[in-house]
Parts: C-alpha cells; sequence; structure tokens
C-alpha cells in the first residue's frame, strides 16, 4: 500500500490564512487539532452527536469530526482559540461560562461556547425555549446543564451591556 | 525476541533448478544485493531489508548444519538475527525458529513471523516467475524481467514486505536445495 | 485574616484557560508520537487459535504489531489485583492482551503502532483473528444459573460469598408483626466521560525514564503499577495527569491494559507512543458498573418501625475482578441509609459474566443500596396505609445519636460509624421545598383535568473522605507565589480553586496567588487519587495543614526579622504584620527569601531582605537541626475513618400513560456535606449528579444481547440526556461539620447520583400505581406496565 494522496487545503482560520496538506480522509477535526496545534477543539465520539468538536465554518456550527478537511477548502472556520478579543479578553460567551460555572472539566466546553457564540449572533436576546433548541444537540456529562443555561443567558446580558 | 514458525512452501522442479543458481536467487530474493558463495557451502547474503517502519542494510551468512538444517546468523542497521531454519515434511515445510535483536524485534513476533512467511513465499514465486511463463500473485516481477528481478522488486515490491528473518529462510530454502543436488 | 474565601462563590481557576481552549488534555500534546489501535474481542467468550497480520505487512506506516507472545516479565502476567479481600476466593483479572481466550466484547487482543490513529487502524483492520466461539455469560440469571461459566476454574462463576450483620435479624423477622418480601434490580451503566482514557508515553534514554501522561483519576496509582510491571525503579517514571475530561469512576481502574502497554511499547521502540480511546472502546473496554439484583425480606411494626432486615443480593463484576469486591461491599453498608437498624444482614454473591468488568461508577454501589432501602420504606407505608415521609421519620437516626455505630466493616476496613447528621431536619427541608404537605390536593386537581403526577421521596448516607491518607506541599517563592502541590488528580472538580481557597485563608494571601498542582507525581510523589468523594476531604484537610505548617514557619520567621512576638503576628494580603500595626510587616515574599541563609540577589525581594537579616549567632548553624531552608511544609491527612455525608431527593413527575414517558415537574435536594468551601462547586456537582441520576433512571443502559454483544455501543444508540431531559434542581444547603477532620468538611461529588433513581420510581409509582421493582424504566416499559395491569383490570 503506498502513501495515500494529499490534496492541498488553503482556509482561514481565526482570522488568519492557514495551508495544509493532507489526505482525503482526514477529518477536520484532525486538521485543526494536530496539523494546525488548535487542541482547543476537542473529539468526544467521533461519531457527530456529542458536539465537542463544534467550530464555526463560514459562520455556521459544523462538527468538525464529521467535515473532511479538503470540505473546507477556502472557507473561513472559527474555533475557540478565535473566540477571545484581540488583546485576549475574553468574549461576552466565555466571561458568562465562567462567571455562571458553565463548565466543570471543561473538555465539552469549546463546542457549547461556539454555539452560544452563533445563537447569540442570530437572536441576541433568546428565549429558554430558542437556548434548548441551540444547544440541545450538544452532550456534557458534568454540569447536568443547569450552568450552562445560565451562562447563555449571561451570555447575552453580557453582549447587551457591551461596547 | 524468541521467533518460532512454521508453515508450507511450494518448490515445483522448475524452481528447484533456479535455486541452483546464485545469481538468479540474488535476483529473486527482495532487496538483495548479493549472494555468494563461501567455503563449506555458505553463503554470504547482503540486502536492503525492510519490515514494517524498520530498513537498512543487513548481512549475514547461511551455514550449513546438517541435511535439513541451516544456521543463519548476520547483523545490520535493522538488527541482529541467530536462527536456524530446518526443512520438514518431504520439503513442504519450513520452519525457523531462534532470537532475533535490535529494531526488527520490536515489530514484534506476528510481524516477524509474517513477513518471514512472506519474503519465503515471494521468493519461491519469483524464482517460478522467473523460470516458467505463470508468475504466482505473490510475484511483482514479470517473466520478462527475471534476469534482474531483484531489481525490479527493489523499486517495485511491496513495502514493509521483507524480514531479515524471512530473507534468511528464504536462503535456507536455496541452501537446502543446493545441498541436495550437489549430494546427488 | 481580613478575607474569608472558604464559603465564597469564588470563580474557578482552571476556567481562564478552558474557556480559552488553551486546557491541557490527554491528545493535545504528542501530535508526531506513533500512534496505537487495539484489535479487540468481537466475541464474549472464545478460544483464540491463532493471528495472521499478513495483510498489515502492506500498510505503509504499520511500527509494530504486539500479541500476548511478545509480552515480557510480569506484562505477560495477569494485571494486578487492587484490592483482594479473604472472601474474594475467585479473583480473576486480565492480561494486558488477551492470552488465549477472550472473555468479553472489547477485551484488547493485539495492540498495533504505526506513524498515525488512521495508519493504524488500517493496519488493525487487516489483522485476521482466528476465534472458537464458546458459551457467554451474559447478565446475572446467566451467571446465577451457573451452567455456562466464564472462567472455566471458577464454579458457578462466583467470585466471593460475603456477608455482614448487625444483631440476629431472622429472629427479628420472625417475630414480627408484618413482614414483606421484595426483588428489586438495577441495571448497568457507565460513566461515559466526554473525554476518554489515554495514554501518551516518552522514554527518555538518555536519563533512563519514563514520562507517561494518562487520563486517570489516580497518577500515583499507575506509577506505582507501571514501575512494577515493566520493572523500573519508581523513581525513573513520572506520571503526570494532564486536564481531564471527566472520570466519574471509570478512570480510578489502574493499570488499564493500555496504561502498561503504552509505555513498553514507547520504551521498546525507543519513540513516543500515544493511544486515545475512542468512543466505541469506551463503550467495550471501560469500565461499567450498577447492575445487581436484590432479594429483600424486611419485618416491621404496626408504626412503620423496622424491626430486621435482610438482604440477599448478586453483583455482576464483568469478565474479571480487579477492584475485588468494594462495589458491594459499599451498597452492602450504604443500603441502610440514615435509618435506625438494630437488626440487620446483608449477603451478596459477586458473579463472572462475559461482559465488559465492572468497577465504580460515580455513586459506587450507593444507587443500588440506596434504590433498596428507599423502596422497602414506600412498600412499608404502603402495607400499613401511612405516609412515606412519616414511616421514614420514625426510622431516622436522631441528630443526638451520633456517632452511630453499625458494628459492621466500611469499603475502607474501618468501621462503619456515622459521625454527624441532621436527618430529620433534611427530612423537613426537602419536604418544603418539594411542597410535599400540599401535594396531595395538587395531584387531585391534575387528576381531574387528566393529568398523571406523583411524588416521590428518597433519602441516603453517603461515606466519603476515605482514607489511607493525601498529602500536600505548600511552597512560598521568593517572588510571592504560592506553589500548592496534592497528589490526588483532577476530572473537573475545581480543586484549583477550592484548594487554592483553602491555602489562602491559611496563610493569608489572596486565591489568586495560590497555585495549585494536582495528579504529578513529580511534585507530589504519595497520593491515592480521586474516588468515594475524597478529593475535598483529604487533600482539602492536607492543604491546610501543610499551609498551616508554613505559616507557623512564617510568622517564627518574621518575628525574629521584626523583633516581635510571634503570637502578636498576623498574616493579610501576603504581608506579615504586627496585630494593629500594618505599617510594621513584612511580606511573605521576603520572609521566603528569609528563610533560605543561601541568598543571591537574583529578585529585589532578595535585595531588600537584607534589611531584615538579623545578626547570626556564631554558635549556631546558618540551618538549625530542626529547621529547614525554604518557606515550605509538607504534611498529610489520614482520617480515622471515613465522614458520611448525607442528603434527600424529592420529585414530581408526571406521567404520560398514552406515551409511557416521564416528565419531571420538580426536582428537590436537599444537602449536608458538612461546611460548604465553595457552594458554586458543590451546586455544579449536584447538578451533574442528579443528571447522572436521572439518566440512570430512565435513559441509560447497557443493551447486551444473549451472545453479549453491546448494541448500543455509540452515543447514538446510548442515551445519555441532552439539556432537553434534564431538571433543574433547587437545591438547599444543611451544613453539620464532621467533627474527623480539620475543616470539618464532608465529601460532595457523588451526592447527586445516588437517590434519583429511588426518588423517581416512587414519584412513577405513585403517578400510575404499577410497582417499579426495577430502574431504569423506558417509556416503552412503562407502557407495556400499564397496559398490562389495565388489561389485568
Amino acid at each position: 500500500m503506498t502513501a495515500e494522496p494529499v490534496h492541498e487545503v488553503v482556509l482561514t482560520v481565526n482570522g488568519v490564512a492557514r495551508a495544509a496538506r493532507v489526505p482525503a480522509r482526514r477529518l477536520l477535526s484532525d486538521l485543526l487539532r494536530h496539523d494546525l496545534r488548535l487542541t482547543g477543539t476537542h473529539v468526544g465520539c467521533e461519531h457527530g452527536v456529542c458536539g465537542a468538536c463544534t467550530v464555526l465554518v463560514d459562520g455556521e456550527p459544523v462538527r468538525s469530526c464529521l467535515t473532511f478537511a479538503v470540505m473546507v477548502d477556502g472557507a473561513e472556520v472559527t474555533t475557540v482559540e478565535g473566540l477571545a478579543g484581540p488583546d485576549g479578553e475574553l468574549s461576552p460567551v466565555q466571561q458568562a461560562f465562567r462567571e455562571c460555572h458553565g463548565l466543570q472539566c471543561g473538555f465539552c466546553t469549546p463546542g457549547f461556547l461556539l454555539l452560544t457564540r452563533d445563537l447569540l449572533a442570530r437572536r441576541p436576546d433568546p428565549s429558554d425555549g430558542e437556548i434548548a433548541e441551540a444547544l440541545g444537540g450538544n452532550l456534557c456529562r458534568c454540569t447536568g446543564y443547569v450552568n450552562i443555561v445560565r451562562s447563555v443567558r449571561r451570555a447575552a446580558e453580557l453582549a447587551g451591556e457591551g461596547p | 525476541m524468541r521467533l518460532s514458525t512454521s508453515f508450507p512452501v511450494t518448490a515445483p522442479p522448475a524452481v528447484l533448478t533456479a535455486l541452483a543458481d546464485p545469481a538468479q536467487v540474488a535476483a529473486a530474493l527482495p532487496g538483495c544485493r548479493s549472494v555468494e558463495a563461501g567455503a563449506n557451502g555458505r553463503l554470504v547474503v547482503v540486502l536492503d531489508l525492510s519490515v514494517a517502519s524498520v530498513s537498512g542494510l543487513w548481512s549475514g551468512t547461511v551455514t550449513p548444519v546438517d541435511a535439513d538444517t541451516v544456521c543463519i546468523a548476520g547483523s545490520g542497521a535493522p538488527g541482529n538475527v541467530d536462527l536456524t531454519a530446518r526443512a520438514d515434511g518431504d520439503r513442504t515445510r519450513l520452519t525457523v525458529e531462534g532470537e532475533v535483536s535490535g529494531p526488527l524485534a520490536t515489530a514484534g513476533t506476528a510481524v516477524l513471523t509474517a513477513a518471514v512467511r512472506r519474503l519465503a513465499d515471494t521468493l519461491l514465486a519469483n524464482l517460478a516467475a522467473g523460470s516458467a511463463p505463470s508468475a504466482s500473485p505473490h510475484s511483482t516481477a514479470r517473466p520478462d524481467a527475471a534476469p534482474d528481478a531483484g531489481a525490479a522488486i527493489r523499486q517495485r515490491g511491496p513495502a514493509g514486505a521483507v524480514a531479515a528473518a524471512a530473507v534468511v529462510a528464504g536462503a535456507v530454502v536455496v541452501v537446502r536445495w543446493r545441498r541436495r543436488r550437489s549430494a546427488r | 485574616m481580613t478575607t474569608q474565601w472558604f464559603g465564597e462563590r469564588v470563580e474557578r481557576r482552571e476556567d481562564e484557560r478552558l474557556v480559552r481552549g488553551a486546557g491541557r488534555f490527554l491528545d493535545d500534546a504528542g501530535h508526531d508520537a506513533l500512534a496505537a489501535a487495539f484489535v479487540r474481542s468481537p466475541h464474549a467468550h472464545a478460544r483464540m487459535t491463532g493471528i495472521d497480520v499478513s495483510d498489515a505487512l502492506d500498510v505503509d506506516g504499520l511500527v509494530a504489531v504486539y500479541t500476548w507472545d511478545d509480552l515480557p516479565g510480569r506484562l505477560a502476567d495477569p494485571l494486578p489485583l487492587l484490592i483482594p479481600h479473604p472472601d474474594l476466593t475467585h479473583p480473576r483479572t486480565q492480561y494486558a492482551l488477551a492470552r488465549g481466550e477472550v472473555n468479553h466484547v472489547g477485551e484488547a487482543v493485539a495492540m498495533v503502532v504505526a506513524v498515525d490513529r488512521y495508519v493504524a487502524e488500517d493496519a488493525a483492520d487487516r489483522i485476521v483473528v482466528d476465534y472458537e466461539p464458546l458459551p457467554a455469560v451474559v447478565g446475572l440469571d446467566a451467571a446465577r444459573a451457573g451452567d455456562r461459566l466464564v472462567h472455566e476454574d471458577v464454579p458457578g462463576n462466583v467470585a466471593a460469598v460475603t456477608t455482614q450483620q448487625l444483631g440476629d435479624a431472622a429472629s427479628a423477622i420472625a417475630v414480627a408483626p408484618h413482614v414483606l418480601e421484595l426483588d428489586l434490580a438495577m441495571e448497568r451503566s457507565l460513566s461515559s466521560p466526554l473525554e476518554g482514557r489515554g495514554v501518551h508515553a516518552r522514554w527518555d534514554d538518555e536519563d533512563g525514564r519514563l514520562r507517561l501522561r494518562t487520563s486517570t483519576q489516580t497518577s500515583t496509582g499507575v506509577r506505582a503499577a507501571v514501575a512494577n510491571i515493566l520493572g523500573l525503579p519508581d523513581v525513573a517514571v513520572d506520571v503526570i495527569t494532564p486536564d481531564v475530561g471527566g472520570g466519574f469512576g471509570t478512570k480510578v481502574v489502574h493499570p488499564y491494559p493500555e496504561e502498561v502497554l503504552v509505555p513498553w511499547a514507547a520504551r521498546l521502540l525507543g519513540r513516543e507512543v500515544k493511544w486515545v480511546e475512542d468512543r466505541y472502546e469506551h463503550f467495550v473496554s471501560a469500565t461499567h458498573e450498577r447492575g445487581q439484583q436484590h432479594h429483600v425480606r424486611v419485618g416491621f411494626d404496626g408504626d412503620g418501625t423496622i424491626l430486621g432486615l435482610e438482604v440477599d443480593f448478586w453483583h455482576d463484576t464483568g469478565a474479571y475482578a480487579p477492584y475485588g469486591i468494594v462495589l458491594p461491599i459499599i451498597t452492602a453498608t450504604q443500603l441502610p441509609g440514615p435509618y435506625r437498624h438494630r437488626n440487620y444482614r446483608v449477603t451478596f454473591t459477586s458473579l463472572y459474566t462475559n461482559t465488559v468488568t465492572v468497577t465504580p461508577y460515580r455513586g459506587a454501589g450507593r444507587p443500588q443500596g440506596c434504590f433498596v432501602m428507599e423502596r422497602t420504606m414506600d412498600r412499608i407505608a404502603s402495607a400499613l396505609g401511612l405516609g412515606r415521609d412519616e414511616v421514614r421519620a420514625r426510622n431516622l437516626i436522631g441528630p443526638d445519636e451520633f456517632p452511630y455505630d453499625f458494628h459492621m466493616t466500611f469499603q475502607d476496613g474501618r468501621p462503619l460509624i456515622y459521625d454527624s447528621g441532621d436527618y430529620p431536619g433534611l427530612l423537613d427541608r426537602v419536604r418544603e421545598l418539594v411542597g410535599w404537605d400540599d401535594f396531595a390536593a395538587e395531584q387531585a386537581a391534575a387528576l381531574a383535568a387528566g393529568r398523571r403526577l406523583g411524588i416521590g421521596l428518597a433519602c441516603y448516607v453517603e461515606g466519603t473522605g476515605v482514607g489511607p491518607y493525601e498529602g500536600a506541599h505548600v511552597h512560598v517563592e521568593t517572588n510571592g507565589r504560592v506553589m500548592v502541590a496534592t497528589g490526588l488528580t483532577s476530572q473537573g472538580q475545581g480543586h484549583e480553586t477550592v484548594f487554592a481557597q483553602i491555602v489562602a485563608d491559611e496563610l493569608g494571601v489572596d486565591p489568586g496567588d495560590v497555585y495549585v498542582t494536582t495528579g504529578d507525581t513529580r511534585r507530589f510523589p504519595y497520593a491515592v487519587g480521586t474516588y468515594a468523594s475524597r478529593a475535598a476531604v483529604m487533600s482539602g484537610n492536607a492543604v491546610a495543614l501543610a499551609a498551616r505548617a508554613v505559616r507557623a514557619k512564617a510568622v517564627r520567621i518574621a518575628a525574629e526579622a521584626l523583633e516581635a512576638a510571634p503570637d502578636d503576628l498576623e498574616i493579610a494580603g501576603g504581608v506579615v504584620h504586627v496585630r494593629g500595626t500594618p505599617t510594621r510587616g513584612i511580606p511573605l515574599s521576603q520572609v521566603a527569601v528569609l528563610s533560605n541563609p543561601l541568598r543571591y540577589s537574583f529578585s529585589k525581594e532578595a535585595q531588600a531582605a537584607g534589611v531584615f537579616a538579623s545578626p547570626s549567632d556564631p554558635d549556631v548553624a546558618p540551618v538549625p537541626d530542626d529547621d529547614e531552608p525554604g518557606l515550605e511544609a509538607r504534611d498529610y491527612y489520614s482520617p480515622v475513618r471515613s465522614t458520611f455525608a448525607s442528603g434527600m431527593h424529592a420529585a414530581v413527575v408526571e406521567v404520560d400513560p398514552e406515551l409511557g414517558t416521564v416528565a419531571i415537574r420538580r426536582y428537590a435536594v436537599v444537602h449536608d456535606c458538612g461546611p460548604l468551601i465553595n457552594p458554586m462547586i458543590v451546586e455544579g456537582q449536584i447538578h451533574g449528579g442528579v443528571a447522572q441520576g436521572v439518566a440512570g433512571a430512565l435513559l441509560e443502559r447497557m443493551a447486551y444481547d444473549e451472545e453479549g454483544n453491546l448494541a448500543n455501543a455509540s452515543f447514538m444508540d446510548f442515551l445519555m440526556p441532552y439539556l432537553s431531559e434534564v431538571p433543574t434542581p433547587e437545591i438547599a444547603h444543611s451544613e453539620t461539620p464532621s467533627p474527623l477532620n480539620p475543616l470539618g468538611i464532608k465529601g460532595a461529588g457523588e451526592a447527586g447520583v445516588i437517590p434519583v433513581s429511588a426518588c423517581l420510581a416512587a414519584a412513577i409509582e405513585d403517578a400510575v400505581g404499577v410497582r417499579m421493582d426495577r430502574m431504569p424504566i423506558s417509556p416503552p416499559e412503562l407502557w407495556v406496565a400499564l397496559a398490562a395491569r389495565e388489561a389485568a383490570g
């Protein structure tokens, strides 16, 4: 069996142009984590159910463990590393999760942070139903979700107060 | 590590004839650089070895012990080999036992065992392909490439498919039949 | 002390990195390491007759394939039995790689190492293992039948039989006015942390050292196991626990096969090797828990007072028993709950099955014990026509009855003696919180509107903070940073925060100046691990003791420098000063400089410290016999026995009889873990525990078929709850200090999960009148039960 053919992928990750040569079967999650060394995106199930690996591709939440790296050629990807402000200040979503104890082990957290960011971009003041709808497809084993929901509400408040 | 394996081999008359010719053997032995006859039936083999991710130049000797058994000893970047090989069951089986150390030994018993067998099969199949029109499924050498089958295999052979121990086991087959032939 | 951090809702130190994606989990490093993948058994029970890796040879990037034949020395022996017990007459543990026989689907058969995981799996897929299937023993019924054996040399599949007793239960029941018998069961589940297991090893040939990172709950345990099995000196093995994405019990097993195989391969190959468990592997090779069947006989009098209780139960230990019989011992000893028992006998049989090995999962035998005791209480109430709260109240141990001695032996081998609590107070509070007294009217009104509401209640006592010890090292550096190390590990409990709070109070510094390291054997080599709700109690007290020793030393040094009496000094804001005279003080950073007679002027603190240098006595050595350089101390906390937390849950559910679904309308938790170090974190623990409890009651089970295949080994089919399935509990705290430790605290990690199945079973039963004798209950099961009752008229 000879070495697999590789394909060049050029994309923008957190505003920075990146390129990598990857086999066609390489997952976006592996591209981000192991080729680009952006390990904030976590992989919890490798079959698209837990949502820990969620990133934004051209603004839409995507499960990076179900996406081939070659599929995001030319795309704009946002990972958890891209959430903080230009000077490293925590975004309202990150601040809110910390304030409300919206994470324990922190493994599922990047997925929830990106879903929340996406939700608040669409719905700055989401209802409980909208929060449940937006976050209802990601798994957390630590928090029982109680403080995750509180964090989303608080993030909406903080974002509303923001500049 | 200890290696111990026994497996069936097939050597039709045409292959037996080919085994008499060190040049043909050298050409058919994957990765082989040279096979030279030494004193008292001893063979000196030099080859580029590649087993899993272990590869490098290896040289060794094949020394007859009795009509059915040879000792194989050698070393090189891939590691050290100290094996005995025995032809069993009226040439229908080859049994290889002994010690392998160095990088080769890190690939695991199952890998070395499979590689030994793969090599013996490949050698015999290449010889068959070189001496008869029908190529074995294992062979990557075309009949018309027989004069430089070894070179062809070096260039195109399956990566990671050849073990030092296996090379030596293949050589055992050679020696075994050479000795039988000279005894006649 | 001007500020009290203990008891405050301090935001977590951990979160700064975790919300940035800057945590360091196992798979976040070692990008260039070789990758391991495992060939695992597809059979529950089979003999292995051969393995052929020929096809794998063609995979470009293959490095090695290992089977049991390759394992040297002790690595070829069965893995250790962690906790032997005299009654464990037939202990069996697995080989690191199966030797000739496999005993559950998922057992590791061969280890493949390759340049990356993709290639390793390609090669693993091409390996052919020949099996001769053997009859599989799946589930407790099959194990109890004993006609098929998991291990040929274990008759009846019985690993252990144990009895413990208090008084004479049989005689008490014989003369009791009322006697009931019940059969109660609970099914299997698993911890299922979002991050699976993982191991990353690097052998440094020049130093002769092994560095092992593993996603474990006990780094010191892994270190001892690996050093012993690989024949290395303990001091040549460093085990580092990175950020761990949840554990919930399953990661306390040590060593897992991968934890010894990966470092062995790394050393053999002279290359870094990493293995990261995938989700399927987690389902079939990380340990499970909970499967038990129980038979209860209880004798009681007319007012519901229990006179005698006999429980026989059967515990499914899976294919092996590395953890001994700790789990059934916990069930046996925690089953009595908060109730007064005079006559109690419990006998359990631990049985092998051809399924994944069983070791503790959050709650660890307690959910089953609680289910048995609480269902029994409900049945007594029902038999006598009394209130369920009333029957419980009659049996509760009173606040003045502590210490309450059961004259039994707890999981840690120490006496089962409850240290403190206020159980009647908890009952009053939970009734109030859930609206118990007004519920009958609510239920009737709902029924009139066609809605089936029910209420349930369940009480538990949880032994926490089991020994034997934990230790801590506290070091004030000359830059003023307080470096704290404790050996046990963290999986999201916020240890960096709560231990910093404790140290901040003891040393009079800001928690922001306290840096806590857990689970790194380089920093603290003696530890037990994080399980049994013990971290806060054990390491919390250890860091307090070590910080107190540092404080005493700081005060002594500062007293000399300030020419003041030690008793007149206090520490606040990181400055040791004369009480009432804040200007007459010396910062801890400078005290740290003074603590070391070697004072190179590396820092401005060292330069400034010269000001306070006291004239040296020519007859006293720079470091006197009873002193050590450095402002640091190490201390250990070792309790005489466990401390017992307690709590009660109550729930209101609504059952839809058409669908068999259960909706939780209210969920109330009262909880007593002594003084709370950080209420925000304790509540988070309760939220998560309740969620796992609800999951275990209504959703999660291991769907083994008769052949021992796990039919739901993915998140597609194993119903881990999402946000929509979990209630928001109302929580009230009670704080009864423990007399057993300096901080008076009790453990809180597992509490949330313990009574949920019992509580929801009671509420469902109350709603629809169908007996709930086994959990979990799925909508189809409930629907069938309701239909059966209807058919029976």
